[in-house]
């Protein structure tokens, strides 16, 4: 009887939240036909453990705003790479360049079944105006995404996932988008 | 099971129906309207939440409402190019109001939906009973065609969406369409500042897109806002998906057929200029109708055209409407922030976006 009462409770539920709950529906997981993976660096060829010198793109906002390609020669281990690329493109901003608000700083980068995660300072939730918002992401997006292993990047402030930045959802990692870069 | 299950559901509609029961409520206004599909929708407004009944008929479908009929509505319709209705009559009855929806043929399961809605604040609406009667028979299996016109059933959806909220008809013309519009910000939140006047994006966010529902009613369309004044949609202490949730509802709880977000753009380098309008791919159409609005954006100013682009935008990303994310400008640049704080610019602005709306239904006017 126990058993049955279960069951209609259930089919209850169920229906109840068909009719009512239909208006917190999830996100559609649409792929972005533009995603598309550029071709991978001679570079990315070296051994996994290797420790040398690798010239990696990053992007920077440039002056009409979109982003502008850069390539920088790093040295280190295969997996430590991201964490560099991205302190390089994040901490060591020329002179005006406007593309990450001041003190922002990378505490970690993780990859994990091709998504990287990137942790970042409070700073990061700091970045206000819809376009260099859009130009911060995309310039961390499209130069993790320059990795064969990373095809998606979630963000991170001191551990605790942001979900939502100047408008933009991030509940669901970001893509590569080759229409930001110049 | 299949009947006890059935029993069920009608027992469950009939709970939400008499849900918040109270005595002598007021039916203020009823209006009919029909898509250009042939659905009939008719909304009763209510001045307080009110109980309904659903009888089905040979070729009658009846709703009493429990409320008294205001004595200046007419009673009898004749809804013209309704596809399944001849004649609705509305019989007044102590404290309840009878609706006869008189059908052109036998009357099915799945033909017809009743439901209530909220008092919407911000849209400034009632709480309403709707009936809407559809245009096309409900099919048991339904497999579209490749190219297929979205139809505006609710009962065609193969998305787990909100059952009322991925309807939307892109056919037809502007005429009719319902059409959600949000002005960036408000409240609490003020967004960007210029940097000279120092005004707020909220408050320019606002007046055009009172100026584009002005000219988009002019052409037929049937305009929801988000908001009206300078007040947060959800409330002063909501998260910010939280707030852009309830923007979002406005559109899906009206059965928008688009919805069209208005910001202006900001950037620490403030030479950076231009129109941009952003989509997110949810259906085929909002690219089209971003690219619609920044073709004709583009012809109200000799500045950047920083084009089409995708992105997540929330308010894009989770309606399941067509919809575009305009950036009108940058606040932040001096040339363009003495534009956008001047009421002609704001006029010609607004002009480009509705006439943007319009060139994409009329793109779509044969199907």
């Amino acid at each position: 009887m126990q058993k049955k009462m279960t069951q209609w409770t259930a089919v209850f539920l169920l229906l109840g939240g068909l009719t009512f709950l239909g208006g917190c529906g999830t996100p559609s997981t649409t792929v972005h036909p533009e995603n598309q993976k550029e071709t991978a660096a001679a570079d990315q060829k070296s051994g996994k453990t290797a420790s040398q010198a690798a010239g990696q793109t990053l992007y920077r906002a440039g002056k009409d705003g979109k982003l502008k390609a850069q390539t920088v020669k790093l040295a280190g281990a295969k997996d430590k790479l991201p964490l560099a690329v991205l302190k390089e493109l994040v901490e060591k901003q020329p002179q005006g360049d406007t593309t990450f608000p001041k003190g922002l700083k990378v505490n970690q980068v993780t990859v994990k079944d091709k998504v990287a995660t990137v942790d970042f300072s409070r700073e990061f939730q700091t970045r206000r105006g819809d376009h260099d918002t859009l130009l911060m992401l995309y310039a961390v997006v499209d130069t993790l995404t320059e990795f064969p292993e990373i095809q998606s990047v979630k963000f991170t402030v001191k551990g605790k996932p942001v979900t939502v930045l100047g408008g933009q959802d991030l509940s669901v990692p970001l893509q590569r988008d080759k229409k930001y870069i110049q | 099971m299949i009947k006890k299950l059935l029993l069920l559901f009608f027992c469950l509609v009939a709970c939400l129906g008499t849900g918040n029961a109270q005595a002598a409520a007021k039916i203020q206004d009823v209006v009919y309207g029909v898509n250009p599909n042939g659905r009939l929708r008719i909304v009763l407004d209510t001045n307080q939440a009110t109980r309904y009944k659903t009888e089905m008929l040979d070729n009658e479908l009846r709703v009493t409402v429990y409320g008294n009929l205001n004595s200046s509505i007419p009673r009898v319709t004749t809804p013209k190019k309704a596809t399944y209705v001849s004649r609705v009559y509305l019989e007044r009855k102590v404290n309840a109001t009878v609706v006869h929806v008189m059908m052109k043929k036998p009357l099915q399961k799945g033909m017809f939906n009743v439901f209530s809605l909220k008092a919407d604040r911000v849209a400034k609406r009632p709480t309403r009973v709707v009936v809407d009667v559809i245009a096309a028979p409900p099919q048991k299996t339904f497999t579209p065609k490749k190219n297929n016109r979205p139809s505006s059933s609710p009962w065609q959806s193969t998305r787990p969406k909100p059952s009322f909220g991925s309807t939307y008809s892109v056919v037809g013309g502007i005429k009719g369409k319902r059409i959600t519009l949000d002005a960036g910000h408000g409240g609490t939140d003020p967004g960007t500042h210029g940097l000279v006047t120092g005004t707020y994006e909220k408050d320019v966010t606002l007046p055009i897109t009172k100026k584009v529902k002005a000219l988009l009613e002019k052409k037929g369309a049937i305009v929801y806002m988000t908001r009206t004044t300078d007040v947060d949609v959800y409330g002063p202490d909501a998260t910010d998906a939280e707030e852009l949730q309830a923007r979002v509802d406005v559109a899906e709880n009206s059965h928008s057929d688009m919805f069209i977000s208005i910001h202006i753009n900001a950037s620490e380098n403030t030479s950076v200029g231009g129109f941009s309008t952003y989509y997110h791919p949810k259906t085929k159409y909002d690219i089209q109708v971003a690219q619609c609005i920044q073709d004709q954006l583009m012809k109200t100013a000799d500045v950047d055209d920083l084009g089409v682009r995708y992105a997540n935008f929330y308010v894009n990303k989770r309606s399941t409407m067509p919809g575009a994310l305009v950036e009108c400008l940058f606040l932040t640049n001096k040339r363009e922030e003495k534009l956008l704080i001047s009421d002609w610019f704001q006029n010609k602005v607004a002009k480009a976006i509705a006439d943007g709306i319009e060139d994409f239904y009329n793109q779509h006017q044969g199907g």
